[in-house]
């Protein structure tokens, strides 16, 4: 049924035999037995990518398998946050705290606010030490 | 992993009041060097290197500070030297006793010595008793040591970091109304870590913005889209590429041979990133210091990378070609057929240059060659396989047309052979690099500002146009050819049979390869059945199966069938142990 190209058995023998021999790949299947209700994302995307493999070369082109993993689109990169820039957060406290160093690190302090052009900001106040 | 940016901003370099060399023994007063051990030419000497400074000045709870950071910032040593070399950058990786990578990014720049600095090495001048050049020739000289900006972080955005090194270096060269060390805490603590997928961090530095951003859960994170794959591209020829892929997937003693030190770890990580779902397991140092050059008589599986100038006398030939390209960039600029007008009296020596084994399998990028070494090349994919692969690297990667004159006429391939020991000796003529490329592009990976070849030294040879057109890299599609190539080899790995069809509980559960913990054996000593996969049916059909289950609506491979159908007892014996 499969519609890959034929290999000698014999070619792909040397070459699948030294990658089923290698540590790399006793690792995988350690990591795919014991991750047996796929909970490794790595083993979920290679599993699926075989189905994916398997759609493309089934000339049965009416049944397909899914892949629902490799189709969530939800994962996708949708939003951008902006990180302060150095002025952000600097003022003229911070300058005199600059001129008089502290030995102490305050701990930082995190809130988001929004900028100007609606963006969300993550902004920290925090001082920090001299260096040389 | 951590879920901050970035580990540690250091600073490396000598001290600032003295110059220790880095074999002596001595301690003391450091202001007054007052007995040192006979010392050879003070000149030719590697001296110490120091952390200056740090910064968070604690170490985080779960990331020690790296050791041996002196080493890796500066894998050659610290060495004295008469005229200042441009600023350059390199990543490395460091492995921690964890496991988990460090990712460094250093960022090099020369300083003349400061006054107390030229006293320590005069003294060291008048007790040696090995000097070769004059004492007023002496008293000319400027001298200079390298000192090094380096961000730690656990991941890869290298490009964002050298762009912020270079940013810092620059301010530290002007007045500036912000202190330096605002700007290092701002990059260092105010940045948030992108989550997988969904956002991404943007940071605006200097006049430029750049992205932070990480791969989606459901794409694989060793296919980072900060990873950059051109320049393995632009070095090795993709039947060279291919045979370290299989090298590596055979486990050998692989050493990477560069005169560049960026180019030894980005070709290194995108090599690593090919044999996605596999992974490197063993000895991984992409940039090698060379006080660390031992690691390379160790009976293991390794992945060293090395600079040229530590490769021995007998291998100077592969060296020779790349070492006319390191002077474009080193202290003398000359390039072939322009004789060095004077002698340096600091030039390299082959002391203590690098020692291989055997079978040690050497990857020469900078002239596309690959010495196999004593076992020979390692098996070759199957054919149907490679040549889909050439074709689809041919086809994503066909903007290298400046480099590789086999793309530019698009000679027909032909018949493959089985793998070369030299593949560019016997390449048929559809191998050979553009020659330009060794004078045009390889000697500027390093160099952390973009350079232009002068045009004294562009009348040599002719100037490829590159960067002419914007195009965009396909990693991703370059990743998925690799990756087609192994689940088409381990397509059944997860094969499961049809058990027990007449039974009013219907299982497939039995995997044919794979051996789950079981209740008579919870714990397999082997848990892949290699010998059967290596003598079943090849190529792999297990779509009949695929379709079967389908047919029989049974729910699909990827959801954990046994864990959720009412499985009798007798079946349970072979069925993973719930």
């Amino acid at each position: 049924l499969s519609t890959s190209p034929s290999d000698h058995p014999s070619e792909c023998t040397a070459t699948l035999n030294s990658i089923l021999q290698s540590q790399a790949f006793y690792q995988f299947i350690e990591a795919s037995v014991s991750n047996y209700g796929w909970s490794d994302p790595d083993i979920l995307f290679f599993d699926e990518s075989i189905e994916v493999q398997i759609n493309r070369s089934s000339f049965l082109s009416f049944i397909k398998l899914d892949t629902p993993f490799l189709l969530d689109v939800s994962h996708k990169h949708a939003k951008t946050i902006v990180a302060p820039s150095p002025m952000d957060t600097f003022d003229d406290d911070l300058l005199r705290e600059i001129a008089n160093p502290t030995d102490s690190l305050i701990a930082a302090t995190q809130f988001i606010s929004t900028d100007k052009t609606g963006r969300e900001v993550f902004r920290y106040s925090k001082n920090f030490p001299k260096l040389k | 992993m951590a879920d901050r940016l970035i580990d540690y901003f250091v600073v490396i370099g000598s001290s600032l009041t003295n110059l220790l060399p880095l074999s002596s023994s001595y301690e003391g007063d450091s202001s007054t060097p007052s007995f040192i051990p006979s010392i050879s030419n003070p000149l030719r000497i590697p001296y110490t290197p120091q952390i200056l400074d740090r910064y968070p000045l604690e170490d985080h709870e779960d990331s020690s500070f790296p050791s041996g950071l002196t080493l890796f910032c500066l894998p050659e040593g610290m060495n004295l030297i008469t005229r200042p070399k441009p600023a350059s950058f390199f990543s490395f990786v460091q492995t921690s006793d964890t496991g988990s990578q460090l990712i460094g990014s250093c960022f090099t720049f020369y300083e003349p010595l400061n006054e107390k600095q030229r006293k320590c090495l005069d003294f060291l001048i008048d007790q040696s008793c090995d000097m070769d050049v004059s004492s007023s020739a002496l008293a000319q000289m400027k001298f200079y040591l390298p000192r090094c900006l380096c961000i730690i972080s656990q991941w890869p955005f290298v490009s964002a970091y050298k762009k912020f090194l270079c940013h810092i270096y620059r301010l530290s060269l002007t007045p500036c109304y912000i202190p330096l060390e605002r700007y290092i805490c701002n990059f260092v603590d105010e940045i948030p870590l992108p989550p997988s997928g969904k956002m991404e961090v943007s940071y605006f530095i200097g006049t430029e913005t750049v992205h932070f951003t990480r791969p989606p859960c459901n794409e694989p994170q060793v296919w980072s889209m900060n990873m950059f794959l051109q320049p393995l591209f632009e070095c090795l020829s993709f039947q060279n590429i291919i045979s370290i892929i299989t090298a590596i997937l055979s486990e050998r003693q692989i050493v990477f041979v560069s005169s560049q030190y960026s180019l030894l770890t980005l070709t290194a990580e995108a090599i690593l990133s090919f044999i996605f779902p596999l992974k490197w397991t063993h000895v991984y140092i992409p940039i090698l210091p060379k006080q660390l050059l031992g690691v390379l008589a160790a009976p293991l599986p390794f992945l060293v990378g090395i600079h040229t100038s530590f490769l021995p006398e007998s291998d100077s030939h592969f060296a020779c070609r790349a070492s006319a390209s390191f002077r474009l960039t080193g202290t003398r600029h000359s390039l072939p057929g322009n004789e060095p007008h004077e002698e340096d009296p600091l030039s390299y020596s082959h002391e203590g240059s690098a020692v291989f084994q055997p079978e040690t399998m050497r990857v020469f990028l900078d002239t596309n060659e690959i010495d196999f070494g004593s076992v020979g090349a390692p098996p070759s994919l199957p054919e149907s396989r490679l040549k889909k692969l050439l074709i689809d690297l041919r086809s994503l990667c066909s903007f290298f047309l400046p480099y590789w004159s086999h793309l530019i006429h698009f000679l027909p391939l032909p018949a493959l052979p089985a793998f070369p020991f030299i593949f560019s000796k016997s390449a048929q003529g559809i191998d050979k690099r553009n020659p330009d490329w060794e004078y045009c592009q390889l000697p500027f990976y390093d160099s952390a500002f973009p350079m232009a070849v002068r045009p004294a030294d562009a009348d040599e040879v002719n100037v490829c146009e590159k960067g002419t057109q914007p195009f965009e890299f396909d990693s991703r599609g370059v990743h998925l050819a690799f990756l087609n190539v192994f689940t088409y080899l381990l397509q059944d790995y997860r094969k499961y049979e049809l058990l027990k069809l007449h039974s009013p509980h219907l299982s497939p559960a039995i995997s044919r390869y794979l051996i789950h913990p079981s209740h008579s054996d919870p714990n397999p000593i082997q848990k892949f059945r290699t010998s059967e996969y290596l003598h079943g049916e090849f190529p792999p059909s297990a779509l009949s199966f695929y379709l079967l289950s389908r047919f029989l609506g049974l729910p699909p491979l990827t959801t954990a069938l046994p864990l959720c159908l009412p499985l009798p007892q007798t079946i349970l014996l072979n069925a993973p142990r719930l």
